[in-house]
């Protein structure tokens, strides 16, 4: 199963393989929680939108066509719920995502995975320094971020899932970086 | 290529999108220039971070809460589609009340169903009524004359009513003018269209 393409495992999905919806959850769901985590700043949110994202993906998977990268489908699935429940939230004005306490910033933090035990302290001290100033980083900047460096996706898949021109995601991503290496100084 | 503009070519030189030329000048930029080499080292030593870095991760049951959320979100369209079947069948609905139930559809039924017949009919006739006036035009212009003199009469009806409220009538008076004459109007209009068909018979 994991030697399929992510269009190959979708299109067996298509066909009522369950399994290969399956492959297709294992293989992206972290991938999407780090990426709605960068809009959302909250783990139990995070999870749920992708969680939805996959029911979507269940539901809608026919309507799935191989004109796009399956990648750039669910990370666009992704991103409008993402921007929905912000949107909701913003009307509630419940809370705000940028003024989430330090409490909050710290339990997202214990959510990451285990391997961080094994970090020297510097480095340890480095990676939350780096978690921390993501969320101060515009919207615009951020999401660039967390799509190349983080999910490590192509210019052409981000310049898909933002409606950004190729050349502006380029330009973006370095103000983004010098702007994160900034912060983190 | 210069300090200015160095920032803007890191991302290019990192992803080997430089041409040649372009990337000897950058590397002599910053050899040369302090600040650009700290900006490239600080811009690297990020990137190496956010790739080393530990990522969030889902929960260990989160296929598990998946599957059910699904079969969830399945039932719940299957009961919605099974409780308008229910409800629109008589099974689990008592004899009486089956009985009085199925009287009362029949009779919204049998209401409807004659409503719409007269409807219908008059619809048909109407549309009759309607091509007959525009081949009789100047039944309009005889029509219109008509209604105004009535109109002009109702209204001195309305004056007769009383001096004292005559100036906080005046208003109400021309409204109810208006009111008249659309009500004349359209009873001249009904009156005038129900002979028609036989005046097209006579003219034939």
């Amino acid at each position: 199963m994991s030697d399929y393409t992510d269009e190959q495992l979708i299109l067996k999905f298509q066909q009522g393989d369950i399994k290969s919806y399956d492959e297709i959850v294992g293989r992206f769901k972290d991938k999407l929680l780090n990426f709605i985590n960068g809009y959302m700043h909250n783990y139990e949110t995070s999870q749920n939108l992708v969680q939805d994202t996959f029911v979507k993906v269940y539901t809608h998977g026919h309507s799935y066509k191989e004109i796009s990268k399956f990648s750039t489908w669910i990370y666009t699935i992704a991103g409008n719920l993402a921007k929905t429940e912000l949107r909701k939230l913003k009307r509630r004005k419940t809370y705000s995502f940028s003024q989430l306490s330090s409490d909050d910033m710290e339990f997202n933090l214990e959510r990451y995975s285990s391997k961080n035990n094994n970090d020297n302290s510097e480095r340890h001290e480095q990676y939350n320094a780096i978690r921390e100033a993501i969320p101060q980083l515009s919207e615009e900047f951020r999401n660039i971020i967390v799509l190349r460096d983080i999910q490590e996706l192509s210019y052409n898949e981000i310049s898909n899932i933002t409606g950004l021109a190729i050349g502006t995601v380029k330009s973006r991503i370095n103000r983004a970086r010098l702007k994160l290496v900034e912060l983190i100084s | 290529m210069d300090y200015n503009n160095f920032e803007d070519h890191i991302a290019l030189y990192l992803d080997g999108e430089l041409s040649d030329d372009e990337k000897s000048k950058f590397e002599e930029l910053m050899e040369l220039d302090e600040g650009c080499k700290t900006k490239f080292k600080q811009t690297t030593a990020l990137l190496n971070d956010l790739e080393s870095m530990p990522k969030l991760k889902t929960s260990d049951n989160f296929l598990t809460m998946l599957h059910q959320r699904i079969e969830l979100e399945q039932e719940a369209k299957a009961s919605f589609f099974n409780k308008a079947i229910q409800y629109l069948s008589f099974s689990n609905v008592k004899p009486n009340l089956s009985f009085a139930m199925s009287f009362g559809a029949i009779a919204i039924f049998t209401f409807i169903y004659l409503n719409d017949l007269n409807i219908f009919n008059q619809n048909i006739a109407s549309n009759k009524n309607s091509k007959s006036i525009s081949k009789h035009q100047s039944i309009d212009i005889e029509l219109a004359s008509g209604i105004e003199e009535d109109a002009s009469l109702e209204g001195e009806d309305a004056f007769a009513l009383g001096d004292s409220g005559k100036d906080s009538l005046e208003g109400n008076v021309k409204e109810n003018k208006t009111k008249f004459n659309l009500i004349k109007m359209i009873r001249g209009v009904m009156e005038e269209v129900s002979e028609v068909p036989t005046l097209t018979k006579e003219n034939k």
